[in-house]
């Protein structure tokens, strides 16, 4: 007993000594490692900038998809020498922070890659090109060119300079928005025509994601691009080009200046050009159906018979499948049973559509619901397809249920 | 959720692109000194995977569970080891007791395995990589159990492929002064330039 | 009888010079414990890739096991046998502590390059040998001399294989070969290693290196051994001489009794 406490006693009186001259020594360097490490982070700012002086940096936090600092830098006579921006992405081993400078003019001044997870080797076959393919050029210089090998670890340094480059150039498509609605925060694609005057349909969202308009992607000719744009209610906001269009593409965008505000389906379009286009395919859409803002599902519309009767609703709905977009028409008729079901358009190669999932869709008629399917059984051999087409019926379902709420 | 790719990466990058004994140089004693026949590669490997899983586990629990809310990181070294030492005391009681057959096996190698800088070296790099920070603590406890396991996978690799190539090599006609230990370590540098090679796969 | 110069014994242990010199001098080459014992291989591996990294980790080796084996050899009466397992690793790991601190503190550069390897000490067999085998059966004296002779071993194997991938990885590429060193290709003649001398810098140059300077190492070992096989067979050659001599002295004189 008494060895026992003999022994326990000696651990304890070893470990106290230990613990003591360990904290004793830590409370001594503290300050010092804790300089360093600042003097370590701030040895790659300075590689950027020589001439930085470091107190007088303004640091502000980004909160983007890959960038998280933006970075002011100033001489020590408080002249501005561009900005830094640290961004965080990753990459086969972990995060990569990655530092890129700008000077003034919108140039590139060095990328580093201040921190990795990953191997050594593979990133020094990375940091090798920064300095050849990013230094010293401006943003619309630059082109993707992975070092074989080291795709991940390049990739994740091109995404942050990306991102950089719309921060510095600004997004086009954004400004363009932000043109007609100043609120205008974010916007994605929800729906892409064939065989009309313009192709992608996008939604633009305020910061609270309330929906503000609609826009419609027209290509006037090979260089100019323009959106077609009107708010959440229809109402007409005009033309605007994307980035900077040509002089005869902006007369052709002022002739509708002064029909601003009208609804669009009492625009008169006369002007000859794709842009009469435009307004004349999209009328008869606006017109005849009513938007539905869901995930799969863009519109639908009143559904009559061959007799001229209203029997049930039609919804277009819409789903990524094996290949890309497919476009699925859903009829639903007043007691919310699914009528008809047609695969209008489809990215996926015909032979695993065509018998695997079409044909097996009239199992589904008469539902109200699709929570007792899975595609993998519905659809044996082209699930991808299948649940594309679930996904599109499910959302029909949900928008009609919602609406019949209402 | 963590997606399984992150799991899948975690795996194929410690086991082979992050080799902890060819890229990392972490446990070659017991690389040089246990790999002569195959059996006892394995013996030691298995007991290496086994205690390099819960060090790994308990480390990363003491690590964010006590040092870190107590600001005391800085004695993660002393922790850590002792936690590694008395592990493998209790590792090696509990199979002793409960499977005398096991014990035959892995026993001789669980002493040498405190020194074994793979176990405290892999604890220590899931803690600097933050994995805690990037994953959430559960999600990082997951990927660090997946990365030690990787890494225990990697080394019994290359103790399996390492003692094949030298149970051969004890059969070649070496010169005199390379005989043993050099020529091992000149094959090990030549099985660490194609481990190299994997270094592009993901 | 005329004096006859009589060969030394080889067999017979030179008299031991128990002087506190050669405690300090036999971690240099004798007991070296990279070259001869194989210990702390992995920072061996991993830190030498420039000399001065390979200096580095030998400088904080060297505070280590000399402080450790000091504390060791003051507490060899205190510290209990049954734990002293423990209460060595806790003594040790305090020291790589410290001295991680300290290092960060004031050799932040070293402390980067050096990474994980720092705390690694803590688990080198060299400091945990040197602690059960020495530190707690002499004296202080002997055991600081002991272990930093040691060290300053570890710390010169380290800096010899530091030098030769040093010299082989950038002395070829960016300072240009500034060392004469007539045998550098000869001594890597594989195809690979020509082109791309950048490879002895990388994973697969520390083992080779090492692979190669331990055969030279051993190549010298057993070349002193052969001397000694040969001395000691031109002993035992003499010896027999001198009893065959002995003899027909003797049957001489027995003769001449006889006669």
């Amino acid at each position: 007993m008494l060895d026992k406490l003999k022994i326990a006693l000696t651990l304890l009186v070893v470990g106290a000594i230990a613990g003591a001259a360990i904290v004793g020594v830590y409370t001594l360097t503290e300050e010092r490692i804790a300089a360093n490490r600042e003097e370590a982070q701030n040895a790659d700012l300075m590689a950027i900038f020589p001439d930085m002086d470091i107190s007088k940096l303004e640091r502000e936090e980004m909160d983007l998809n890959y960038l998280v600092e933006r970075m002011t830098a100033y001489d020590s006579d408080g002249n501005e020498l561009g900005t830094i921006f640290r961004g965080i992405s990753s990459s086969y081993g972990g995060d990569n922070t990655v530092l890129v400078g700008v000077d003034r003019d919108g140039k590139i001044v060095k990328v580093i890659i201040s921190q990795t997870s990953d191997t050594t080797n593979i990133v020094r076959d990375v940091i090798d090109l920064l300095d050849t393919q990013f230094a010293g050029k401006n943003f619309d210089e630059l082109s993707h060119d992975a070092p074989s090998g080291a795709t991940q670890s390049y990739n994740s340094v091109w995404r942050v300079v990306e991102e950089v480059s719309l921060q510095i150039e600004g997004d086009p498509t954004q400004e363009a928005f932000r043109s007609v609605f100043e609120d205008a925060d974010s916007y994605s694609v929800v729906f892409t025509f064939e065989d009309k005057a313009f192709t992608d349909e996008y939604v633009i969202r305020d910061a609270d994601d309330a929906v503000l308009g609609y826009a419609y992607l027209i290509e006037y000719d090979e260089d100019n691009e323009v959106f077609l744009i009107v708010d959440k209610d229809d109402v007409f906001k005009g033309f605007v080009g994307i980035d900077n269009v040509d002089s005869d593409v902006e007369d052709a965008i002022v002739y509708y200046d002064d029909q601003i505000d009208s609804d669009l389906v009492d625009i008169m379009a006369d002007s000859g050009d794709v842009l009469e286009d435009a307004i004349n395919d999209l009328q008869p859409i606006v017109e005849a159906t009513t938007r539905i803002d869901k995930e799969h599902v863009v519109r639908y519309q009143n559904y009559y018979d061959d007799e001229d009767d209203h029997v049930g609703y039609l919804y277009t709905g819409y789903s990524s499948g094996f290949n890309g977009m497919n476009v699925i028409e859903i009829l639903i008729n007043f007691d919310g049973e699914i009528v008809s079901i047609e695969v209008v358009r489809t990215s996926d190669t015909p032979e695993y559509i065509q018998p695997d999932v079409i044909d097996q869709l009239d199992n589904l008629y008469g539902e109200t619901s699709v929570d007792g399917f899975e595609a993998d059984d519905v659809f044996a051999g082209a699930t991808s397809s299948g649940r594309s087409v679930l996904n599109a019926v499910g959302a029909a379902l949900e928008a009609f249920n919602e609406r019949d709420g209402e | 959720m963590i997606s399984p790719t992150v799991f899948f990466v975690a795996i194929v990058s410690s086991m082979l692109i992050n080799n902890v004994v060819l890229m990392r140089f972490l446990g070659v004693c017991p690389f040089l000194g246990v790999s002569k026949k195959t059996e006892s590669a394995l013996g030691m490997s298995l007991a290496v995977m086994f205690v390099m899983v819960i060090s790994s586990i308990l480390t990363y629990l003491v690590y964010h569970l006590v040092l870190e809310p107590f600001g005391i990181e800085y004695i993660f070294i002393i922790a850590f080891i002792l936690i590694i030492a008395s592990l493998v005391q209790l590792v090696e009681m509990a199979i002793k007791k409960f499977s005398k057959k096991l014990y035959k096996g892995l026993g001789i190698y669980l002493p040498l395995i405190v020194t074994n800088c793979a176990i405290l070296g892999v604890a220590e790099s899931n803690i600097r990589d933050g994995l805690a920070s990037e994953y959430g603590f559960g999600g990082g406890l997951q990927v660090a159990i997946v990365t030690a396991f990787g890494a225990a996978l990697g080394f019994a690799l290359i103790m399996f492929a390492f003692s094949s190539i030298r149970e051969r090599l004890d059969h070649a006609n070496v010169p005199e002064s390379w005989k043993g230990v050099p020529v091992s370590l000149v094959t090990a540098g030549i099985m660490a330039l194609a481990f190299l090679g994997l270094g592009g796969i993901v | 009888m005329a004096e006859k110069k009589v060969a030394k014994n080889p067999m017979k242990p030179k008299k031991k010079k128990d002087t506190q010199w050669t405690n300090l001098t036999k971690g240099f080459i004798r007991e070296n414990p990279i070259f001869v014992f194989l210990l702390g291989m992995c920072p061996a591996l991993a830190v030498t890739t420039t000399m001065e990294t390979g200096l580095g980790m030998g400088l904080l080796v060297i505070f280590v096991l000399t402080s450790s084996n000091i504390v060791v050899s003051l507490l060899k009466d205190l510290i209990p046998k049954e734990v002293q397992i423990p209460a060595y690793i806790v003594i040790i790991a305090t020291f790589v502590t410290i001295v991680g601190l300290l290092t960060e503190a004031y050799a932040y550069e070293l402390h980067q390059s050096l990474g994980v390897f720092i705390p690694l000490i803590v688990v080198n067999c060299l400091i945990m040998g040197r602690a059960t085998s020495y530190a707690s059966k002499n004296d202080v004296k002997s055991s600081a001399i002991d272990g930093f002779g040691m060290a300053l071993g570890f710390t010169g194997a380290l800096m010899l294989i530091g030098v030769t991938r040093e010299i082989f990885s950038s002395g070829a590429i960016a300072l240009g070969v500034y060392l004469p060193f007539p045998f550098e290709i000869s001594i890597i003649n594989t195809e690979m290693y020509v082109f791309n001398m950048d490879t002895l810098g990388g994973p697969a140059g520390g083992f080779i290196v090492i692979g190669v300077l331990l055969a030279i190492f051993t190549a010298r070992g057993n070349a002193l051994k052969r001397k000694r096989e040969v001395e000691r067979q031109a002993w035992i050659e003499q010896k027999k001489k001198e009893a065959a001599e002995r003899k027909r002295k003797k049957d001489m004189e027995s003769a001449g009794d006889a006669a």
